[in-house]
């Protein structure tokens, strides 16, 4: 009769973890979080738990998806083992939310502790530059969301530089090729002016990613200003309330970034018409001064020449009253006495000849008395 | 003046000195004459120069238009 094996508590614990990592390399549990711990900072403890049984979790807070609560429904894949002292328990070595109810609460626990850090404030949002001349696009090339912005962007404007970073917009993988494309695009030596990160609308289990804390914080931190596009409605993903802008559809994005040209060129149109306007009526305006110029200087070379007319008729006048003619005509007669002009009755004596000149001739006369002078 | 570059402007404020002194009660009919003639030497220079910017403005605005 064989020996019953006897081995030592240490060998059992060790024999079994060999036999649970045979069996159980890892396993994906589906459950309820309950008695969620985080400890020192560092290491989180929980139970995952259904109508009938419940088991115990180890693992550290890089594992977490974000911020969790009791009650959320939890797929988590882990690493079975029965510790020396603690028992059994299952490693972490990845969480994943689990139901719609489950990615909202965590996503509004995430969004609130993001809000009291301030990453989606008002103030830190930078204007975008309109239009931007080089665009780094994030985003699946073989998303339709690619076609449609570079087909919108193109027929809008045209002629910008974009730089395609090509990534999958779901999935884990999605957040590490996400957010490395914001940090390539942040070192180039010549970066974009924007960052644009978009992809069309999907189920809240696809874009859950754009509520994932680490592409959040990556838009947030980008000193490159972002505009984050996803398409859908209801929801706004936590990665576009901490972009500078958010876009509701990638179409949307392409017409936010660039102004339509036939809008410009229409706008330009309508500037060059009202300049023609202006330049006409200031010419109108110019062709009034310069004949009020002609009608001033006509005015006033005539306005002299009348001064001059009326001063030489002045003159005529003052002439003409002091012609001795004129004098005569009002019949006064010079008296001259030897060809002089007898001013003063002193200059005559009695029997003395004159000569008397009226208006219409004159006569000789002989003085027969003199009086008044010397008197 | 037919070698320097028709400015608006300044003629315009030669012109308006020229005015003045035209219209001057103590300026003589000799140099009123002399003003005279400058003035309308001046006032030519500036027909001129509109004709040339109206002529500059319609050859542009039918560009426009045949665009």
């Amino acid at each position: 009769m064989d020996e019953p094996l006897i081995i030592s508590v240490s060998e059992f614990i060790d024999l079994l973890n060999q036999t649970l990592e045979f069996a159980y390399p890892s396993v994906t549990i589906l459950g309820e979080l309950s008695n969620f711990k985080i400890s020192n900072n560092k290491w989180i403890y929980f139970d995952l738990k259904d109508e009938k049984a419940k088991v115990r979790f180890f693992g550290t807070v890089y594992h977490l998806p974000g911020p969790l609560e009791d009650g959320m429904m939890l797929k988590v894949r882990a690493v079975p083992r029965v510790h020396p002292q603690y028992g059994f328990s299952l490693t972490v070595q990845h969480i994943a939310l689990s139901g719609e109810g489950s990615i909202k609460q965590a996503s509004e626990l995430l969004k609130a502790q993001l809000m009291t850090e301030g990453l989606f404030a008002a103030e830190r949002k930078r204007i975008l530059p309109y239009p931007p001349a080089k665009i780094g696009l994030i985003t699946s090339a073989e998303s339709a969301a690619y076609t449609d912005f570079l087909k919108i962007i193109n027929q809008r404007w045209g002629g910008l530089e974009i730089i395609l970073n090509n990534v999958q917009v779901q999935g884990e993988p999605a957040i590490d090729q996400i957010t490395q494309a914001i940090t390539q695009f942040n070192q180039m030596a010549s970066p974009p002016d924007i960052l644009v990160i978009t992809r069309g609308g999907g189920s809240i289990d696809d874009l859950q990613i754009f509520n994932h804390e680490r592409v959040t914080r990556s838009v947030a931190g980008s000193r490159i200003p972002t505009l984050v596009a996803i398409g859908h409605e209801q929801d706004i993903s936590l990665a576009e309330l901490a972009a500078d802008q958010r876009a509701s559809t990638p179409s949307n994005a392409a017409e936010l970034l660039v102004p339509d040209k036939k809008d410009i060129i229409q706008q330009l149109n309508m500037t060059k018409q009202q300049m023609a306007t202006h330049l006409k009526y200031s010419l109108q305006m110019l062709k009034i001064t310069v004949s009020d110029y002609k009608k001033e200087l006509q005015s006033a070379i005539m306005q002299n020449l009348a001064q001059c007319q009326n001063y030489l008729q002045k003159q005529s006048e003052i002439i003409a009253l002091l012609d001795p003619q004129a004098i005569l005509r009002r019949g006064y007669a010079i008296i001259y006495r030897q060809k002089q002009i007898v001013r003063q009755i002193s200059e005559l004596n009695k029997e003395d000849s004159v000569d008397v000149k009226l208006n219409d001739g004159s006569f000789e006369a002989t003085v027969n008395n003199v009086k008044g002078g010397k008197e | 003046m037919a070698n320097k570059e028709v400015n608006f402007k300044e003629l315009s404020a030669e012109l308006d000195k020229l005015l003045l002194k035209l219209q001057d009660q103590n300026t003589g009919l000799d140099e009123a004459i002399t003003l005279f003639k400058k003035g309308r030497a001046i006032v030519d220079a500036l027909e001129k120069y509109l004709l040339k910017a109206e002529n500059t403005i319609r050859s542009l605005t039918n560009e426009k238009s045949k665009k």
